[in-house]
C-alpha cells in the first residue's frame, strides 16, 4: 500500500520553478535514490512528499491515494533530516518517543517501542542521553530510531550521511540497508553522492535542474546513460566527453574529427556529415597504444598513482583526457602518447546531449 | 598598547602594562566615584548632599523603607508595571521574532527595514503625538468603565488600572511597544539560527502548532528570551519619560518619578531615604546587567546588522 | 483543486502572520502612528491650554515658519550636536577604546576593572542624575569640588557656569560601558596572525595601531557611531533629572526642548513641528546607516 506516484508535478516559489513536471513511481519496498547535484531540486521533491511544501501542479499519490492536501503526519510517512533535527532539550529516549507521546499512547507502551527501537539500532545504552552527548554517528542512529518508532509506510532520507566521515559513511550505509531489508518499506533516499546513489539504490533518479534526467537501476544508469548529463554525473572518475564533428557518415563507419585528428566511429542513423558531436568513453575503457597505432595522439599532463592504479591526465587537441591503468605505468609528464578507444563502451552524444542510438 | 598578541621585549611590555595600570585606574576612579556618595549616605545616620564619612552608621535609612509607605509603594508600582510589561514585550517579541524569522511573505525585507526605522524613532519626539492617541483611548476607557459600573468608587478602582492616562495600562504598554522594537531583533535573529528542521521534524511527528510552539520552540528560545527580556527590563526599569508623561496620581508613581519629585521637595529632601532607595532602585538593573552583558555584543550588532 | 484544505506550508504561512500581529499592532499604534500623527499635528496650533485647546484648527507650514526663526530652536539642535558628538562621539568612544585596549594586555585585576567600567552602564536615569548632581554639588564640600581642589582649583558652580560639558561628562560616563564592550569584541575578531604577520614585516607599535588595528576595526567603530549617535540623540530622562534643560537653555537638548514646548509651555502643535524635525533627522542617520553597511536582512 505504499506505491508512490509523482505524476506532472511542479512547484515553484513565487517566480522561480524549482520542480518542472517531474513523474516518478516508486514501488512498494523499493529503495529509491534521488541524486543530482546541488540546486537540482532533489531535497525539494522530498519534502514534496513529506508534506512540508506544497505542490503547486501535479499530483502525489501513495497507495493510489492522492495526497496533496494530507497534512505531513498523516500521510504514514517519516523523515530523517540532514541536520538530524534532534530536540536538544530531550533526552534519546524522548526524542524517539516524541511522536508517540503526541498521540497520548500510555508511557509503558511508549517506553516499550522505545527500547525495540534502541535495540535494533544497538543503542540501548544511549537512552538517557541528552544529542550534544552523543557522537555523529550515535545521532544518525537516534534520528533514524525516531523514523523508525513510528512504523511508518515509507521512510525519507534528506543527505543524512553528509555530516560523517568517510569510516562512519560507509557503516551506515550498511546499516540503512538492513534496516529497509528488515522493515520493507519503501525508501526516498535523496544524496548528491553518486557513489551512495550506485551502491545502495535500487532504483536511481537523476535530477537535474528540476527536471528528470533518467530514471533507472544503477548499473543501467552507468552502462547506459541516455544523455551526457548522467553519463558525467554517474561514475568516478567522470566519463571524458571528446567534442567531434562527422566528417562523413554514411556505410558501417564513419569519420568524426577531433581538433586536428580524425577518428572512425561505428555508424549511426542519427549521424549526418557536419553534425557536431560529443565523443563519451570511461576512463577504464581508453588504453594507452603500445604499437604505435591509435585513435588519437595526446601528451602527459599529470600522473597520479595510486598503487593498484594509475590515471593519466592527458591532453588531446587541448581536451583533457583521463586514462585509468591497472598497476603503474612509466611515463613522465610532456610525454607523447597514443590512446585506443574500446568502441564497444564508447557513448555519442547529440547537441543537445542526448544519447544518439545505435 | 598596540594590541596584545605581539612579541614585545621585556621592558617595553612592562612599561606598557604600566601605563595600562594608569589609563585604567583613571577610568575606574572617574566611573567608581559617583556612586560613593549614594552608597555611603544610604548608611549615613545624618546624609546630606555632600559626599562624607558617616559618623554613626546605620542600616536604619534601608528598615525604613518598609516602613514608609510611598517608597514600598512606589517599589511595588515599579515591579508590577516593569514586570508585566516585560512579560508582554517577551510574549509579543517571541512570537513576532519567530514569525519574522521564518515568513515567506514578499515584504519580509521591507517590514524588517521598517523595524530597524521604528527602533531608532527617539522617543521625545512622540510623546505628544502619544500623548494625544492615549487621551482618546482614554476617553474611551472610561466611558466603557462608567456605562458598565455604577459605583463611583468601583469605578475609580477600574479606571486606576485601566486607564490609558494615570493608570496602569497605558503606562505597561507605552513602555513594552518602546522595547518592542529591539526584542523582536534579538529574537528573530535567534531564530535565525535555529533550523527550521526542528519544527518541521515536529510536524511529521504529528505535532499540532500549539504543540511544536511549548514543547519544542519555547525551550529552544529560552536562551533569546532571556537577553531580549533582561534588556526590555533594564530599559523600561531605567525609563524616566513615560512614568513622567503618563503618571500624575501620587499612588500609581513608580520609582523613578517618585524619586524625582521627592527630590524636589528642596525644603525637606530626606537623603537617608532617597539614597537608600536609590541603591535599591539601582540593583535590579546592575544584576540584570551582569547577566544581559555577555548577550550585549551580538544582540546590538545583530541587531541593528541583521 | 481537490477539497480546499490548506497545506502544511499554506497553513504556517498564514497562523505566522496571526503570531507576529500583536507586536505589529502595539508598535503601529503606539510608534509608527504617532510618528505620522506628529506630522499631522504638527501643521496645526493644538495646545492643551486657552483658545486653540478647545478648537484647534489647520495652520499649515506656519509652526514650522515659526521653528526656523526661533533662535531657541536653533539652540537646541546645537546643544544636541555638541552633546552628541561630545559625549558619543568623542567621549564614550575615546575612553572606551583606550579601556578595551589597556584590558587586552596581560595584565592583573582585569575582572574589576572591568566591572567598575561597565557599572555605570546599569544605573537608571533617575539615579544617575541623582548622584551626578551630589558629584557637581557648589561649595567646598562638593565632591567634584574637592578632587579639583587637590590640583588647586578653586571651586565651581559646575552646572552653572559649566552646565554643557558637566551632561557631556555624564553622559560620557554612562556610556564608556558601551563602546568598551563592542570595540573589545570589535578588537577581538581580528585575527592574531595578521598581527604576527606585521610584526615580521618589522611594523611598530604604532605602525600596527594605525595601519593594522584601527583600519580592521572600521565596521565595528562605524556600527558604534551609528547606535550610540541614535541613543545619544534620543536621551531625555538623563538631562531632564540633571538641568531640565537649564540655565537659560544651555542644555536644552532636543527631547527636552519638545517636553519644554508642549508640557510646559502648553503648545502642542509647536512641540510636533519640532518632534518631527527630530524624527526626519534620526530617520536620515538611519537610512544612511542601513544603505551604507549594506546591512542585510
Amino acid at each position: 500500500m505504499s506505491r508512490i506516484e509523482l505524476e506532472g508535478v511542479w512547484k515553484s516559489f513565487g517566480d522561480v520553478e524549482v520542480i518542472k513536471g517531474v513523474d516518478i513511481v516508486v514501488e512498494q519496498g523499493e529503495f529509491a535514490v534521488f541524486v543530482g547535484p546541488s540546486g537540482c531540486g532533489k531535497s525539494t521533491l522530498l519534502r514534496l512528499v513529506a508534506g512540508l511544501e506544497s505542490i503547486s501542479k501535479g499530483e502525489f499519490r501513495l497507495g493510489g491515494k492522492r495526497m496533496n492536501e494530507v497534512s505531513p503526519d498523516r500521510r504514514g510517512i517519516a523523515m530523517v533530516f540532514q541536520s538530524y533535527a534532534l530536540y536538544p532539550h530531550m533526552t534519546v529516549a524522548d526524542n524517539i518517543g516524541f511522536a508517540l507521546s503526541l498521540k497520548k499512547i500510555p508511557k509503558p507502551e511508549i517506553r516499550k517501542r522505545v527500547e525495540e527501537v534502541a535495540a535494533i539500532l544497538r543503542m540501548e545504552d544511549l537512552l538517557a542521553r541528552k544529542p550534544v552527548e552523543l557522537s555523529g554517528g550515535q545521532r544518525q542512529r537516534v534520528a533514524i530510531g525516531r523514523a523508525i518508532v513510528k512504523r511508518p509506510q515509507v521512510i525519507l532520507f534528506d543527505e543524512p550521511l553528509s555530516n560523517l566521515d568517510a569510516m562512519l559513511r560507509v557503516q551506515m550505509r550498511a546499516e540503512i540497508q538492513r534496516l529497509h531489508q528488515e522493515f520493507g518499506s519503501t525508501i526516498i533516499y535523496v544524496t548528491h553522492d553518486q557513489v551512495e546513489a550506485l551502491t545502495m539504490a535500487q532504483k536511481i533518479v537523476v535530477l537535474q535542474g528540476g527536471a528528470v534526467a533518467q530514471i533507472g537501476a544503477p548499473m543501467a544508469l552507468y552502462k547506459k546513460p541516455e544523455n551526457a548529463f548522467v553519463a558525467q554525473f554517474i561514475g568516478s572518475p567522470k566519463m571524458n566527453l571528446l567534442p567531434a564533428q562527422i566528417e562523413r557518415a554514411g556505410g558501417d563507419s564513419c569519420v568524426a574529427r577531433i581538433g586536428m585528428q580524425a577518428i572512425s566511429i561505428p555508424a549511426r542513423a542519427g549521424f549526418a556529415s557536419g553534425d557536431e558531436i560529443r565523443i563519451g568513453i570511461r576512463p577504464e575503457h581508453i588504453r594507452v597504444s603500445k604499437n604505435g597505432q591509435s585513435d588519437l595522439k595526446s601528451s602527459v599532463a599529470l600522473i597520479e598513482r595510486l598503487g593498484s592504479e594509475t590515471y593519466l591526465h592527458l591532453e588531446a587537441e587541448h581536451e583533457p583526457v583521463v586514462v585509468r591503468i591497472e598497476g603503474d605505468m612509466q611515463a613522465d609528464v610532456g610525454d607523447e602518447i597514443g590512446i585506443v578507444f574500446d568502441r564497444v563502451h564508447c557513448h555519442y552524444f547529440n547537441r543537445s546531449g542526448s544519447s544518439v542510438a545505435a | 598598547m598596540a594590541g596584545g598578541a605581539t612579541v614585545e621585549s621585556a621592558a617595553s611590555q612592562r612599561r606598557g602594562n604600566l601605563r595600562a595600570y594608569g589609563i585604567l585606574l583613571f577610568i575606574s576612579f572617574y566611573c567608581a566615584v559617583p556612586f560613593l556618595w549614594v552608597l555611603v549616605a544610604s548608611f549615613d545616620a545624618k546624609p546630606s548632599q555632600f559626599l562624607r564619612w558617616p559618623e554613626d552608621v546605620t542600616f536604619s535609612n534601608y528598615s525604613n523603607l518598609f516602613v514608609n509607605e510611598s517608597g514600598m509603594l512606589w517599589l511595588l508600582n515599579s515591579v508590577v508595571v516593569i514586570g508585566i510589561a516585560t512579560i508582554i514585550v517577551l510574549v509579543f517579541a517571541g512570537l513576532g521574532g519567530y514569525a519574522l524569522s521564518r515568513t515567506r511573505a514578499w515584504w519580509k525585507a521591507p517590514l524588517l527595514y521598517a523595524i530597524i526605522l521604528v527602533r531608532i524613532v527617539p522617543p521625545p519626539a512622540l510623546i505628544v503625538p502619544v500623548y494625544k492617541v492615549m487621551l482618546t483611548l482614554n476617553d474611551g476607557v472610561n466611558a466603557t468603565i462608567n456605562a458598565v459600573v455604577s459605583d463611583p468608587s468601583q469605578a475609580l478602582f477600574l479606571s486606576r488600572i485601566f486607564s490609558f492616562v494615570d493608570g496602569y495600562l497605558g503606562l505597561i504598554l507605552v513602555l513594552a511597544a518602546m522595547q518592542l522594537p529591539l526584542a523582536i531583533w534579538i529574537m528573530k535573529t535567534f531564530f535565525d539560527a535555529i533550523p527550521v528542521d526542528y519544527e518541521e521534524a515536529a510536524a511529521l511527528d504529528g505535532a499540532s502548532t500549539l504543540q511544536t510552539l511549548r514543547r519544542i520552540l519555547l525551550p529552544l528560545a529560552l536562551p533569546g528570551l532571556a537577553a531580549a527580556g533582561l534588556f526590555a527590563f533594564i530599559s523600561a526599569w531605567g525609563d524616566f519619560l513615560m512614568p513622567l508623561m503618563f503618571t500624575s496620581s501620587p499612588e500609581l508613581q513608580t520609582l523613578p518619578l517618585g524619586l524625582f519629585r521627592a527630590f524636589l521637595r528642596i525644603d525637606r529632601i530626606d537623603y537617608g531615604f532617597l539614597t537608600a532607595l536609590a541603591v535599591i532602585y539601582t540593583l535590579p538593573a546592575v544584576i540584570a546587567f551582569s547577566f544581559a552583558r555577555k548577550f550585549l555584543t551580538r544582540t546590538f550588532s545583530g541587531g541593528v546588522k541583521g | 483543486m481537490v477539497g480546499m484544505t490548506l497545506s502544511y506550508e499554506a497553513r504556517k504561512q498564514l497562523y505566522l502572520r496571526l503570531l507576529m500581529a500583536p507586536a505589529l499592532l502595539l508598535m503601529a499604534g503606539l510608534i509608527v502612528f504617532p510618528a505620522f500623527y506628529a506630522i499631522a499635528l504638527s501643521l496645526t496650533n493644538e495646545a492643551l491650554l486657552g483658545f486653540a485647546a478647545r478648537d484647534s484648527s489647520f495652520v499649515g507650514l506656519r509652526n514650522f515658519t515659526r521653528l526656523f526663526t526661533d533662535p531657541l530652536f536653533w539652540n537646541s539642535l546645537k546643544v544636541t550636536l555638541i552633546f552628541v558628538i561630545g559625549s558619543a562621539v568623542i567621549g564614550q568612544f575615546a575612553f572606551g577604546l583606550l579601556s578595551a585596549l589597556c584590558l587586552r594586555r596581560p595584565i592583573r585585576f582585569k575582572a574589576i576593572f572591568n566591572s567598575i567600567i561597565v557599572l555605570p552602564n546599569a544605573v537608571p536615569e533617575m539615579v544617575v542624575g541623582f548622584i551626578w548632581i551630589s558629584m557637581y554639588a557648589t561649595g567646598e564640600y562638593g565632591t567634584l569640588n574637592r578632587i579639583v581642589g587637590w590640583f588647586g582649583v578653586e571651586p565651581q558652580q559646575w552646572l552653572f557656569s559649566f552646565p554643557l560639558m558637566a551632561i557631556i561628562i555624564v553622559n560620557t560616563w554612562r556610556g564608556i560601558a558601551f563602546a568598551m564592550i563592542l570595540l573589545t569584541s570589535g578588537l577581538e575578531s581580528i585575527p592574531k596572525d595578521v598581527y604576527e604577520a606585521a610584526k615580521v614585516d618589522g611594523a611598530t607599535d604604532r605602525q600596527i595601531f594605525f595601519r593594522i588595528t584601527l583600519p580592521m576595526l572600521m565596521p565595528t567603530i562605524f556600527l558604534y557611531m551609528f547606535v550610540s549617535t541614535v541613543t545619544t540623540f534620543a536621551i531625555f530622562g538623563l538631562v531632564y533629572t540633571l538641568s531640565r534643560g537649564g540655565p537659560a537653555n544651555s542644555t536644552e537638548i532636543i527631547g527636552i526642548y519638545i517636553y519644554n514646548q508642549s508640557f510646559t509651555a502648553f503648545q502642542l502643535g509647536y512641540g510636533a513641528a519640532v518632534a518631527v524635525v527630530s524624527l526626519v533627522i534620526s530617520m536620515l542617520i538611519g537610512v544612511f546607516y542601513v544603505r551604507a553597511l549594506k546591512v542585510k536582512i
